[in-house]
């Protein structure tokens, strides 16, 4: 059930080159970088865009994105913890905060910006102004208007913070390319883990 | 081997992966662990069977036989659980004075896979009752159990997943040993697409990783290489 399958694996590895540290030469970092860059994000196209032959409807796209993302996410929330220093955070806006500041410019090398909704502290927004996954779109095919795009990022980020237990469930709320707008509401009732961490 | 073993518990409890490094048994002299004595009927301890073992249920503390110990081998020739290696049943071929004097190596027993399991499970139990116990709010629960033969680190990630070392008690650098067991584990096991997840870790080149990490974590410490 929590098996990576090929696309992910590629989206995966793609994911870490593109947020690669430092190597000792510097023409070799910017050529490495950018080139690892523009394969992961046509990787990334090619896969929406045969998801969208493969199904017909908009949901199922979404939908199958998500749980891709979820697979993904699920991994890479340990890489991020084993390769950074953050701590445990004890309010939802700083795991929003972290989430922005650190992981997205980590593996995307991007910093969204983080909007609060309202409710209580509970639902957040992560504005992304320049999102590298659509660097290549520029509008979605006629017919697929509630396509959401980068509903693998949601995936994602919702497959991490079920592993740290901050959220039971999140409701993702996109829309289409070229901006992505997520927002993250925390279930009212928390389960605790039976290791309290 | 200053490091004795390595220990994955996933977030349920169960072990994932376990590792433990072994130095063969000095013959002579006895070690703490284990002792080889020649004895003559009757034995004053009393064996007990127990699980797959012949245990000291009780006798006396002494020659370095303790009790818990387990019957390691007879004459020389290791025991094969309750029968000794030609098939006999030990407590038998001891009850029968013919057979003295008798050489016994008792030693502590190893343990079997599922009392690993077991034993992880329990100690993922103490680890919440610990941060449960604990006055401070938020502990991080159980880091360090330290004994007068070996300290057993525990590191908890955020995620829920406990990496346990049991090393010699001079060993230094075990919690930045912990931390690049975590990263070990998020390279090799994680990303490999075919590993599931909490599913016990069958990888080689996480087992190839930790062995290396083990080795340099052994040759930085106190005791430096060759030991």
């Amino acid at each position: 059930m929590l098996t990576m399958g090929f696309w992910e694996m590629n989206f995966f590895q793609g994911l870490l080159l593109i947020g690669s540290v430092s190597k000792p030469y510097p023409s070799l970092v910017v050529s490495y970088n950018w080139q690892s860059r523009e394969l992961f994000v046509l990787t990334y196209g090619a896969l929406v865009a045969q998801l969208c032959k493969d199904y017909e409807n908009d949901d199922d796209v979404n939908k199958y994105l998500d749980t891709m993302g979820y697979n993904i996410g699920i991994r890479l929330v340990e890489d991020f913890l084993a390769h950074s220093v953050v701590k445990k955070c004890w309010s939802y806006s700083e795991t929003v905060d972290i989430i922005a500041q650190v992981a997205f410019k980590m593996y995307l090398n991007v910093t969204p910006t983080v909007t609060c909704s309202g409710r209580g502290g509970n639902e957040f927004s992560l504005i992304l102004d320049k999102n590298p996954l659509v660097d290549f779109v520029e509008e979605l095919p006629a017919g697929r208007s509630s396509l959401c795009y980068c509903n693998l990022l949601c995936g994602a980020i919702r497959g991490a913070l079920e592993m740290v237990k901050n959220c039971n469930l999140a409701l993702p709320l996109l829309l289409p390319a070229p901006s992505l707008s997520h927002t993250i509401n925390q279930a009212t009732t928390c389960t605790a883990g039976p290791s309290p961490s | 081997m200053a490091i004795f073993s390595v220990f994955v518990v996933n977030k349920a409890g169960g072990l994932v992966y376990q590792l433990e490094r072994w130095a063969p048994p000095p013959p002579p002299p006895p070690s703490r662990a284990e002792a080889e004595k020649t004895f003559s009927f009757p034995l004053e301890f009393v064996l007990r069977p127990h699980d797959e073992r012949l245990l000291v249920a009780f006798g006396g503390q002494r020659d370095g036989v303790r009790v818990g110990h387990a019957v390691l081998a007879i004459n020389g020739v290791e025991v094969n659980g309750r029968l000794t290696g030609d098939g006999r049943d030990v407590l038998e071929y001891l009850a029968d004075p013919g057979h003295y004097p008798v050489s016994i190596r008792f030693g502590r027993p190893r343990l079997t896979s599922n009392e690993k399991l077991m034993l992880a499970s329990m100690f993922h139990s103490l680890f919440a009752i610990g941060s449960q116990l604990s006055p401070e709010q938020g502990s991080s629960g159980i880091e360090m159990l330290e004994t007068d033969t070996f300290k057993l680190h525990c590191f908890q990630t955020l995620t829920g997943i406990k990496f346990v070392v049991l090393a010699d008690p001079r060993q230094s650098g075990i919690d930045s040993l912990l931390h690049k067991i975590y990263e070990i584990y998020s390279d090799f096991a994680l990303k490999n697409p075919f590993y599931s997840l909490e599913m016990p870790i069958r990888c080689e080149l996480f087992d190839q990783n930790l062995k290396l990490a083990l080795e340099v974590a052994e040759k930085a410490g106190p005791f430096g290489p060759g030991l």
